[in-house]
């Protein structure tokens, strides 16, 4: 039996070295639950919107388009490194 | 009700209770058999005493204080009279009996093996975290073989079990006699022999004395589950019903107390064991009512009772029905039937279903007028609210307000509304058996009347789902993280691309394909009116492109209509389905007008129809725009073209009749014919083989050679007789044109309906079985002609004679049979793989792990390619790309 890694590395670089240039579609969910559950909670939206729009899901997820959410993605590899690569990184890949 | 983690697991380890542990973890020892008194209070040392634990509302229990739902409840334990064996371990006992000596209990075997054992078993144990059984089985294996103890010389004697609890040793009375003298083994000879071995000693028969000592498989005190686990329930009559665990205790605790008292007044011998394996009978029962060789101890009605291993055992077990599934709120169930006018990514929910599963919806300064008109409008009245959870916890049940006005008013931020599902929620759809990922997928809510889910037909073949009476299952995603995943991960569209085999597994199907002949196809031509109406049905507001016919009237073709819908950019080059495979194709030119061309998301040539738009084909038009444009173009595409294709479908008409499989007079003198030769031949072959002249095939007997000879001579005439009918059938035949189009059956159901129905068979032979050497006694002994084998000449329109719809019903009984049989075992072959990879996935770094960070993979597939984001498993199609190239630039 392997055991865990427990202890975490940061890799601090200019362009994304951990996992695929563009935002996987796991992460996209992620984020859009993430900030659909802030929107749902009250909190301010950061883009204009059509009036009749009120689905948190669907407003994250108009945000997440506009690339405005500053949001940072940690990917963890299994060695226990990883990198936080900003989202407006992933987003210029799309 | 807050969830209180009262300790941090960090391991767990199994062991055997000690009587010592039992006594100590009780709070009462139980002697009465008796549960409750006339008055109906428990007996004090009683099956129901408080210190058990309460079961009652209201009443507190007597060792802890706390009520019905805090108290957890507390063991008491029965002091056995005389030591039993314990079901669970008789197999262990037995293999330690026989590998130990019966005088010094030492294990059978020389010090040196001793040590050199001991060491490979703390190696094996140190490298791997478990012990090695194979090892351990082995020791045990080798030692029961020894005749005498090599620690005290003591003659060893053959230990025999008989099933399930009883142990006898067979004794010689030396070495080299062979008379032996048959002994019981009392359970308590079992533990004195037991108790003597040595802590060591246990190590070797893979036993790990810390933790479990071998005499502790021979219980002495029994513990007494609290009655939280067997709780009494009162019938209407107030007459109490006790469960069924607590019946064998009274009967234990009442054997055990007479077998007491016996040995104490010095009752003869006898009686005292009778009265001993009348007790290791209850406790046997007790803990496993299914033991062979005793019969199942029953309740008064003569049902047999439910004892421990039946609650945790099987199907309906503790393990699979309570743990491994549980029942789930927010979930509804419902009879489906189809809706072409949903998209994909809809369901059709019941009105009466909406107003009963709810969305927690939190209130923001944002929405607090929308969820006070909802509060308003109440949980009676559809887009509403059933309950309202305050700040502090506190729930409000809508349905018991009086005065909404003033719990509307009271509505603040922070509060959480459960409203009502409404149209756009989403929701996950599921049938079972849930064999793939795209059986469970997810959906807008569609609020409808009526009472069925509502659900389009090309998402049946995912699902697997036909309208005969079909369920499905729905699940309302709570909260906001779980419903955003449905909504990018989930959505029915996400799964039209199969990762199975890189194609769409969501696809038009049936009438769909009918329809998108009848309007793809060479000379369908619409007047304005129709083509405008066909266009508006679709949903879209497109502008017609020039008529294809200016004069004398405007007419507009099928392939103009259908090209309105595939989006631009489109280059797809393929045959249809229709193709008659030429040996020379004479592409575009086709005189079927089989090959298919769109160029610029213009159909050119060709008719529409299973292989370009239906589920579960390869390289197919549907795909070309899913993997070129993407999901959401693909889903508008299919929804639009399937909507379009009711609408041409019910303007022009279409019905299959007998009239589909009536042939002319002249035709039936064919198959006649036909028939006639091969009946005849096969008699001639009968007749050769009779007579010993007919040629063997290489490999086979005689016997089979003719029945190899006969099926070829009947199959061919069946197909050739097929194929006649086929002749007089043309494209203007509707059962042709589901057939030819893929839309459903075949050519060859069609011949059976109009030609001949042909050889039945059971298995993959003619029927043989029945009657002696003959299949029914309307034929001779031995014989072997077609029609007594089961060979059906007539066709389903001309009817079937007595004899050979008998025949047709024994083949069609293996079919049943045959279905039966393999959904249930191919259903647990899937299941064991499904267990063994349900735990891998691919990481950040493109290996693939297991749960414990093993690689499986170095990269996924060792190609890295998503199947479901591929081109049928390849991650480009050249060929596309060439014709893509190739007949654009030719054209410019």
């Amino acid at each position: 039996m392997s055991k865990k890694i427990d202890v975490k590395v940061e890799i601090i670089a200019d362009t994304i070295v951990v996992g695929p240039p563009k935002l996987t579609r796991f992460e996209k969910a992620r984020i859009i639950g993430a900030r659909g559950l802030q929107i749902a909670l009250g909190a301010p939206i950061l883009i204009r919107i059509k009036k009749d729009i009120t689905d948190p899901i669907i407003i994250a997820e108009e945000e997440l388009m506009k690339n405005v959410l500053p949001l940072t993605v940690a990917r963890l590899l299994p060695d226990g490194k990883y990198q936080n690569i900003p989202l407006s990184w992933l987003i210029k890949g799309v | 009700m807050a969830f209180k983690l009262p300790k941090i697991i960090d391991a767990l380890q199994f062991g055997l209770l000690s009587p010592d542990e039992i006594r100590k973890m009780s709070v009462v020892r139980v002697i009465t058999a008796d549960t409750y008194d006339e008055d109906g209070t428990a007996i004090p040392s009683g099956l129901m005493d408080g210190r058990l634990g309460t079961i009652d509302p209201g009443q507190r229990c007597k060792t802890c204080g706390n009520r019905v739902g805090e108290c957890e409840g507390h063991f008491g334990h029965i002091e056995l009279a005389r030591p039993i064996v314990h079901v669970g371990f008789n197999k262990k006992i037995y293999k330690i009996l026989r590998a130990i000596c019966r005088e010094c209990s030492r294990i059978l075997l020389t010090e040196e093996e001793v040590y050199e054992n001991k060491q490979k078993i703390l190696k094996y144990e140190k490298r791997w975290e478990q012990a090695n059984t194979d090892l351990i089985n082995e020791i045990l294996k080798k030692a029961a073989k020894i005749v005498t103890c090599p620690h005290c010389q003591a003659l060893q004697s053959k230990i025999k079990l008989e099933k399930p609890t009883t142990f006898f040793e067979e004794i010689k009375a030396s070495k080299k006699s062979k008379v032996t003298e048959r002994k019981k083994l009392s359970p308590s000879d079992v533990r004195d022999r037991m108790e003597r071995i040595s802590d060591d000693d246990c190590l070797l028969l893979g036993i790990n004395a810390k933790h479990a000592r071998p005499e502790w498989m021979v219980l002495t005190v029994l513990p007494v589950p609290p009655v939280a686990m067997r709780p009494s329930i009162t019938l209407e009559s107030s007459i109490r019903s006790e469960d069924d665990l607590t019946h064998k205790l009274v009967d234990i605790i009442r054997i055990n107390q007479r077998l007491r008292e016996n040995i104490e007044a010095g009752a003869p011998q006898l009686i005292v064991e009778d009265l001993w394996e009348l007790l290791q009978y209850h406790v046997t029962t007790y803990f496993n009512n299914e033991v062979s060789g005793i019969p199942p101890a029953r309740h008064r009605s003569g049902r047999a009772l439910r004892t421990l291993t039946q609650r945790l055992k099987g199907k309906e077990g503790r393990f699979r029905s309570n743990l491994c599934g549980k029942r789930v709120d927010f979930s509804s169930r419902t009879v489906i039937s189809p809706d072409p006018n949903l998209s994909i990514n809809e369901v059709g929910v019941p009105l009466e279903i909406s107003m009963q599963l709810t969305i927690p919806e939190k209130v923001t300064e944002w929405n607090i007028e929308e969820l006070k008109e909802l509060i308003m409008r109440g949980p009676a009245s559809h887009p509403g609210a059933n309950y309202i959870i305050r700040q502090e916890g506190l729930r409000i049940d809508l349905r018991f307000v009086k005065e909404k006005r003033n719990v509307a008013d009271s509505l603040e931020p922070g509060f959480i509304v459960e409203r009502h599902l409404k149209n756009g929620d989403i929701v996950l759809f599921n049938r079972q058996p849930s064999l793939h990922r795209m059986s469970i997928m997810a959906h807008k809510v569609k609020v409808m009347p009526y009472r069925t889910f509502r659900l389009n037909l090309c998402v049946c073949p995912p699902y697997n789902a036909d309208f005969d009476g079909d369920e499905m299952n729905l699940h309302v995603p709570q909260s906001e993280e779980a419903q955003a995943e449905a909504r990018t991960l989930m959505l029915a569209q996400e799964q039209i691309s199969s990762p199975r085999y890189g194609g769409p597994l969501i696809g038009a199907n049936w009438d769909y394909i009918s329809a998108s002949y009848l309007l793809t196809k060479k000379e369908s031509f619409f007047s304005r009116k129709e083509a405008m109406q066909f266009i508006v049905s679709s949903g879209f507001n497109k502008d017609l492109p020039e008529p294809e016919i200016k004069e004398p009237e405007e007419l507009w073709s099928g392939k103009q209509i259908f090209s309105l819908f595939i989006p631009e950019d489109t280059h797809y080059t393929n045959t249809a389905k229709i193709c008659q495979k030429c040996t020379e194709c004479l592409e575009e030119k086709c005189e079927n007008d089989a090959y298919v061309t769109v160029r610029n998301g213009i159909l050119k040539t060709g008719v529409i129809d299973k292989k370009a738009i239906g589920s579960q084909q390869e390289g197919s038009l549907l795909g070309r725009i899913l993997i070129d444009q993407g999901n959401d173009v693909a889903r508008e595409f299919l929804d639009a073209i399937t909507k379009l294709f009711i609408r041409v479908l019910s303007y022009k008409g279409f019905t299959v009749g007998f009239w589909n499989v009536d042939i002319p007079k002249e035709a039936k003198t064919r198959i006649d014919e036909i028939l006639d030769d091969a009946e005849k031949e096969t008699r001639e072959t009968i007749d050769a083989y009779r007579q010993g002249i007919l040629e063997r095939l290489p490999g086979r007997t005689f016997d089979e050679t003719l029945e190899m000879k006969i099926m070829e001579i009947l199959s061919k005439s069946r197909t050739t007789a097929s194929d006649v009918a086929g002749e007089y059938l043309g494209m203007e035949n509707e059962a042709v044109i589901m057939a030819k189009t893929g839309a459903r059956g075949s050519m060859l159901n069609l011949g059976q309906m109009a030609a001949c129905l042909g050889q039945q068979s059971v298995r993959g032979a003619r029927i043989k079985r029945g009657f002696r050497d003959r299949t029914l006694p309307h034929f001779k002994p031995g014989a072997l002609d077609a029609p007594s084998r089961g060979f059906v000449r007539n066709s389903f329109r001309r009817g079937l004679t007595p004899i050979e719809f008998f025949m047709h019903a024994c083949g069609g009984r293996e079919g049943l049979v045959d279905t039966a049989v393999r959904t249930s075992t191919s259903g647990y072959m899937q299941r064991r793989l499904i267990h063994a990879l349900l735990d891998i996935k691919a990481e950040y770094d493109g290996t693939v792990r297991d749960a414990n960070g093993e690689i499986i993979q170095f990269i996924y597939g060792d190609d890295g390619i998503d199947p479901a984001k591929s081109e049928h498993g390849k991650s480009v199609n050249i060929d596309a790309v060439i014709d893509r190239v190739l007949k654009t630039t030719v054209e410019e």
